[in-house]
């Protein structure tokens, strides 16, 4: 086993994983972070999420769901991916707020 | 697949655009936002010799408005329209409408202008710019001219643009306090192109209804039964709307099957009840 650490969204974890874990599977099944799965579709997601997190402050599902609707990801992890939009949407929200 | 080679060439105003267009024995086109051309291009459906990059021009970009019109340059972004970047003479119709334009990246890109000189059937603004009245400000050789929209668009992927001629931008009468407008369209896949789409707009100050069809076989066009059926009726019987909306249908798409009559009849359907609600 390997204990690694790495810093997600400022924030930095251990974790120890087996050797030859790819990062996916780390964040995905280790950090909860389930929003990339095969990650054809993710650069794409992060750049629309990016620009619709600018445009809209806390975007509901409906708001994300409409912004998101250029984007195909073939694994259909739309529902984490709205989620994780949200969530950071929510968090900005909060920082900006405080 | 890859566009054939074409030569590209970028003007700096609108007068050297025009100069531009003018070569013998060739095929030039505009190209504005790029978002349907570059397409039709890399599908090889439309030969182009020299494109004539009019996207970063400023004077297209113009915006300007007075009590009673706002006038859009043609390079204004769908985006621009959609985020409230440029004054709104619709109450509220244009940014909704641009909202519903294929998805943002194309929108970032796609201009109002190019849109028109397209005239895709089934493009929006066309049929919007038509529902508002608005006039097409065009420049040429022989100076400027203006149109209404209505009469401007002629066909399917065919305006009155003349060789030489380019789109300024629209002059947009402002809707009267108290207008409605309802919209509706039916688009089976996200960001694809409309099977039908309908605006509605009613009153303010006593105007006329006016009702117009998108996304037929030829291009946007008036509905006058409806239209004169919503002036006339305060109170809607549906059967007889749905009398006016068939008698109308036969000549703006005569040659349409029973689902795109359905498709048809329930955008109108819908943009009325928008309207009305």
């Amino acid at each position: 086993m390997l204990t690694v650490t790495l810093t997600i969204n400022d924030d930095e974890q251990t974790h120890t994983i087996e050797p030859r874990t790819v990062l996916a599977d780390l964040l995905r099944d280790q950090c909860g972070l389930t929003g990339t799965h095969l990650g054809f579709c993710t650069p794409g997601m992060l750049v629309m999420a990016r620009d619709i997190l600018q445009r809209h402050r806390k975007p509901s599902e409906k708001i994300i769901r409409h912004e998101l609707s250029g984007q195909v990801c073939r694994c259909t992890g739309y529902a984490n991916i709205v989620a994780a939009i949200g969530a950071a949407g929510a968090e900005l929200d909060r920082e900006g707020s405080s | 697949m890859k566009s054939a080679p074409f030569d590209y060439i970028r003007p700096k105003g609108v007068a050297e655009a025009i100069a531009a267009l003018q070569q013998e024995n060739k095929t030039v086109s505009l190209l504005a936002g790029g978002q349907s051309l570059l397409v039709l291009l890399s599908l090889r459906v439309a030969p182009v010799d020299v494109l004539i990059d009019i996207g970063r021009i400023d004077e297209l970009k113009t915006v300007s408005e007075s009590a009673t019109h706002v006038f859009l340059g043609a390079a204004t972004t769908h985006a621009m329209i959609e985020d409230g970047a440029v004054p709104d003479p619709s109450l509220g119709l244009m940014p909704r409408v641009a909202s519903a334009i294929a998805y943002r990246a194309i929108r970032n890109h796609g201009t109002i202008g190019g849109s028109v000189a397209l005239a895709d059937p089934a493009a929006d603004w066309p049929a919007c710019l038509m529902a508002l009245d608005a006039q097409a400000v065009v420049r040429g050789p022989a100076g400027e001219r203006r149109q209404r929209v209505t009469d401007f668009v002629q066909g399917m992927y065919t305006t009155s643009l003349e060789q030489g001629e380019v789109i300024l931008g629209f002059e947009i009468p402002r809707l009267p306090r108290g207008a409605r407008w309802g919209v509706a369209k039916v688009t089976r896949k996200s960001g694809a192109f409309a099977s039908s789409m309908a605006f509605v707009i009613e009153g303010g100050e006593g105007a006329p209804a006016r009702v117009i069809l998108g996304a037929t076989a030829s291009h946007a066009q008036p509905m006058p039964a409806v239209a004169d059926y919503l002036s006339q009726h305060a109170k809607i019987d549906e059967t007889e709307l749905r009398a006016a909306i068939a008698a109308d249908l036969d000549v703006v798409d005569p040659e349409t099957d029973a689902y795109q009559r359905r498709n048809h009849t329930a955008t109108v359907l819908r943009a009325i009840r928008e309207a009305r609600a």
